[in-house]
């Protein structure tokens, strides 16, 4: 059961075939295995996961309904409250904080539906990050080379997932930090529309644009998964008061009838072969001629800059008084600078971003479905500190979030679909107008079941 | 709402041809004057920004940090610059708090 998908599990479960229990326990000895060479978890739950799957185990006894996920292996990145556990945050400083008292809304939401939590996630430093580096617990490293990036900063959720420690992983999107692990480890990733999903009780880094989402290995998981984390909430004012809108059923619909284009002009630039070679399959594979341009996307990416600057730097500004040497460093400066800049220009980009929306959203007058990479190039070495984008070496840090910036500045549903090149994956973000999660997931799904899009299997 | 600002394009020109009319920006007017927002800052003023804006916050900024930070606030900078050389309308509402 180590490389079987959530679906499976939870099929095998509800009928008989494995315990909960005995699920839970291989889980717990993968990672036990595995964990060392990939740094992938802060933290483990064994008691409380251990306690849950005999719960399931007896309600199954019992006659009971055991729920879409039962006994599902899943774990969360480590800004997730989970009661018992201090939320690090990726940081040193919060370790100093008391343990959670409660879980988060959408780890009380999978454990509804019968997955039971094993642990917490690796994950850059307060969600300001790209690589999937932390100076306090270690880099997560990449299942399919240990010498190189996760990707992050959700990057033991992508690391945990595309090792086959769990089928099933949580991570936050602020700038691409779900779309940019599952395209540097090859899964499959969902980031939903701003305000889908609850935030409730999670470490927060940019309330603007933050957004928390499912990893998986197939587009089947990462649907199940969303079903069940839908819904209003009360404990977080972003979430949008809108009833469920289940995707499962509709997945098998194809893509006959969806106009799809791709993302022509900034989303052009600065490609690595790789990831023009993993555009040039799924566009082929799709048949898709239109090409778009997303107006000002560059600028967008430049708005986004900003804001996230700034809004981090205000959140950490105490911390930056009194616990400055406490903070990586590579994240400490960044914050710093963003205390600085005039608020003049941080309203320019909140105005500009309405503008920007304004304009991205008469697109979807004329297609269902945008096309664009979700990285400029395949996971990067361990510790790299530069890269060549459009032949002008770069920090590598700030840059690998080119193309999935301009896309979460306004909110926008993403599932970034991976294509398994050799030796190294890369992915594609599949793009829909807000609330239609289910087009990009039936994309996504027609592009697996092409097997052009697929969560290949990494030899550890 | 769609138009093109005079100073988005005024970005791509060389830094050298940018930097005469902002320095007459005063005499020659306004719409010049805009052109200040897209001219890259200087090495040194931003150094005493960032000494000023230190003492402002109450951040105690250890001297091994200042290259990186003013690195950090450089780029930070530039993308600002560029999207307040986007002209907008008065009238239009920011987006600090986002409905998709």
């Amino acid at each position: 059961m180590d490389w079987a998908s959530a679906s499976d599990i939870a099929r095998a479960v509800s009928d008989g075939e494995r315990s909960a229990i005995s699920v839970t326990e291989a889980a717990l000895v993968r990672i036990g295995k595995l964990n060392p060479k990939l740094n992938a978890f802060t933290g483990l739950v064994a008691d409380r996961a251990r306690k849950k799957a005999r719960a399931l185990d007896q309600a199954r006894g019992e006659g009971k309904p055991l729920g879409p996920l039962a006994g599902v292996p899943f774990a969360v990145k480590n800004l997730f409250d989970v009661a018992g556990l201090a939320t690090l945050a990726g940081s040193k400083i919060n370790r100093d904080h008391a343990p959670s008292a409660r879980d988060a809304t959408l780890v009380e939401r999978l454990e509804a539906a019968g997955a039971v939590l094993v642990g917490a996630l690796n994950m850059g430093e307060y969600a300001y990050d790209f690589t999937g580096e932390n100076v306090h617990d270690g880099p997560s490293c990449n299942p399919h080379d240990l010498s190189r990036m996760t990707g992050g900063s959700s990057g033991g959720s992508g690391g945990a997932v595309a090792g086959g420690l769990v089928p099933l992983a949580l991570g936050s999107d602020t700038n691409g930090s779900i779309r940019v692990p599952s395209s540097f480890c090859g899964i499959f990733g969902l980031k939903p529309t701003y305000g889908r999903l609850s935030r409730a009780r999670t470490f927060p880094f940019v309330s603007a644009f933050d957004h928390l989402g499912p990893f998986a290995r197939n587009t089947a998981d990462l649907a199940l998964s969303y079903d069940v984390m839908q819904g209003a909430d009360p404990d977080d004012p972003v979430c949008a008061d809108r009833p469920r809108q289940p995707v499962t059923p509709l997945l098998s619909r194809g893509i006959d009838g969806l106009r799809i284009a791709v993302a022509g002009g900034y989303f052009r630039k600065g490609a690595s072969p790789e990831t023009r070679q993993a555009m040039d399959i799924v566009t082929r594979t799709l048949g898709v001629a239109h090409e778009i341009e997303i107006p000002e996307a560059e600028r967008a990416r430049s708005a986004a800059y900003v804001i996230g600057a700034t809004e981090g730097a205000a959140l950490h500004l105490h911390r930056l008084r009194t616990r400055a040497k406490d903070f990586d460093p590579a994240v400490r400066d960044r914050l710093i600078a963003g205390a600085m800049v005039p608020a003049a220009l941080v309203n320019h980009a909140q105005k500009f971003r309405r503008w920007y929306q304004s304009q991205v959203l008469k697109l979807f007058d004329g297609v269902d479905v945008i096309l664009a990479p979700a990285t400029p190039c395949v996971a990067p070495k361990l510790g790299q500190q530069t890269f060549v984008l459009d032949g002008v070496e770069m920090p590598l840090r700030p840059n690998i979030g080119i193309y999935t910036q301009p896309i979460s500045f306004i909110g926008l549903p993403v599932v970034a679909a991976p294509v398994p090149l050799q030796p190294l994956p890369i992915a594609v973000q599949i793009i829909a107008a807000p609330w239609r999660e289910d087009l990009a997931l039936r994309v996504a799904h027609a592009l697996e079941q092409a097997g052009v899009t697929q969560a290949s299997r990494p030899n550890i | 709402m769609t138009r093109r600002p005079k100073e988005a394009r005024a970005l791509r020109k060389p830094a050298r041809k940018a930097a005469k009319p902002v320095r007459r920006a005063k005499k020659v007017g306004k719409k010049l004057a805009k052109k200040k927002l897209t001219t890259p800052p200087q090495l040194g003023s931003l150094d005493d920004f960032i000494a000023a804006s230190a003492r402002v916050l109450g951040l105690k900024i250890d001297k091994a940090w200042l290259p990186t930070v003013h690195s950090h606030l450089e780029v930070t900078l530039r993308h600002g610059a560029l999207v307040a050389s986007f002209a907008l309308p008065d009238e239009t509402d920011p987006a600090p708090v986002f409905e998709a």
